[in-house]
């Protein structure tokens, strides 16, 4: 439980991050990067669909507290994206780059195309089609520049909690 | 080393002193050997004191310029003191600039939106999806903000308030896809009334008006009271194209916000119910 907790803390920080920062750093024609989302996947690649589901549920919230859609959304749709990441079977320690960037793609492609789809069911407007493509590209590549780095961290904190529990054994 | 006895060193001693006297008094006598010697010793000595000079020289200007840069430098540091207390009395006239025409505008806002109060509210976040036009404000039901409320900067309408919890408020922006208010021409005697939402590529539509209105670009389309969504008269925006085919019945305008919706700052509640006032 306690990787996860700190795993959650840094979550929290993330989507803080996104949305008082990642605002302001719109690039390559609006694509912004979805701290939140590729830091869930890459827990999800380093420890599993349950503890996937469970960092997916608490990103999405923390993103719930701070968006205007509505509330739940987020949490709903990283919980089932922190789950699904690793229901293919791969992970870090068996897959490389290749891995980490296909994961990247499909988690944005996933995240924004349900999103767009929930809200229209929602009654919300879709936002045009030329817009949904000419946001998602830019915001794929950022992502898969950012994935390698979530892994990192999500090994990290994976591996500070088992060191300290194997010493703890001991 | 042999040993001089005293009796015979001072006599050598009185020669020397004779033989001194000797020479200056053969040189007072006579003048012209003695210029020769003076001439040829000044000649012998004056590259000497001409180096020496100028190294004096030298130190002494070192010691001018450090004295000097000393001095410079204390100087220096008194100018940054008083550029740096200028500057920032420049910065602090400046943002009294600011909010003195904030003010100015504010009032004539006022005006213009009734008497509802005026709360002034801070952005905290923006929407983390790039296909949500919205944002959090600082305030919520504690300081009086309400589900419906209309958000507004001295330049023009902002959004309304969709979500509002104790201490802050969710906004959803005029520019939203999703976002819908009634507005109308300013200039328009017929007081031409429209639907405008927000464009995916950004700025706003104003639909659904009837094909035989004459609009121009320039013109400026204002909030009306039509559904009681929003107070009437506040300024959206200007048209800045109009789109209209003979074959259709209505005609739409592509209207720019009169609002930075990028960077929002200086923005206010208006505390009053749209259909309060």
């Amino acid at each position: 439980m306690l990787p996860l907790l700190i795993y959650a803390a840094i979550l929290v920080l993330a989507a803080l991050a996104e949305s008082t920062v990642g605002y302001r750093l719109d690039a390559l024609g609006g694509g912004r990067i979805n701290l939140v989302l590729v830091l869930v996947a890459a827990w999800s690649l380093v420890r599993g669909t349950q503890d996937g589901l469970l960092a997916g549920l608490v990103g999405g919230l923390a993103l719930d507290l701070m968006s205007g859609t509505p509330f739940g959304l987020h949490t709903v749709l990283l919980g089932l994206i922190g789950w699904g990441t690793a229901i293919g079977g791969g992970t870090l320690e068996r897959g490389g780059l290749a891995l980490l960037f296909g994961t990247a793609v499909l988690t944005t492609v996933a995240y924004h195309g349900l999103m767009v789809l929930v809200l229209r069911v929602l009654g919300w407007d879709f936002p045009g089609l030329m817009r949904f493509v000419n946001v998602l590209v830019p915001t794929i590549f950022l992502n898969a520049l950012l994935m390698p780095f979530a892994a990192a961290i999500a090994r990290r904190v994976d591996r500070a909690f088992t060191s300290w529990r194997r010493l703890e054994l001991e | 080393m042999a040993r001089v006895a005293p009796a015979r060193r001072r006599s050598r001693s009185w020669i020397f002193v004779l033989l001194l006297l000797g020479a200056v008094g053969g040189l007072m006598l006579a003048p012209a050997p003695a210029r020769e010697l003076e001439a040829m010793g000044s000649r012998l000595l004056e590259p000497l004191q001409a180096s020496v000079s100028s190294v004096a020289g030298q130190a002494e200007d070192v010691t001018s310029v450090v004295r000097r840069m000393t001095e410079l430098s204390r100087q220096n540091d008194q100018y940054r003191e008083e550029i740096d207390r200028l500057q920032a009395e420049i910065a602090r006239l400046r943002e009294l600039e600011v909010e003195n025409r904030d003010l100015r505008n504010l009032l004539g806002l006022k005006q213009r939106a009734g008497t509802g109060e005026l709360l002034p509210v801070r952005v905290i976040a923006r929407d983390p999806s790039p296909f949500v036009q919205a944002i959090t404000l600082d305030r919520g039901t504690e300081d009086g903000v309400q589900e419906g409320m209309t958000i507004i900067t001295w330049r023009g309408v902002v959004g309304r308030v969709s979500r509002v919890s104790p201490t802050s408020s969710k906004v959803l922006l005029i520019t939203d896809t999703s976002s819908s208010i009634s507005g109308r021409i300013q200039s328009s005697e017929q007081r031409v009334t429209g639907i405008i939402r927000g464009r995916p590529e950004g700025g706003l539509l104003m639909q659904r008006i009837p094909q035989e209105e004459t609009l121009q670009t320039g013109e400026t389309v204002v909030t009306s009271d039509f559904g009681g969504l929003m107070p009437e008269g506040l300024v959206i925006g200007q048209i800045v194209q109009i789109r209209r085919k003979d074959v259709d019945v209505l005609q739409e305008a592509v209207i720019e916000p009169s609002a930075d919706m990028k960077r929002l700052e200086r923005l206010y509640v208006l505390l009053s119910p749209a259909d309060g006032r």
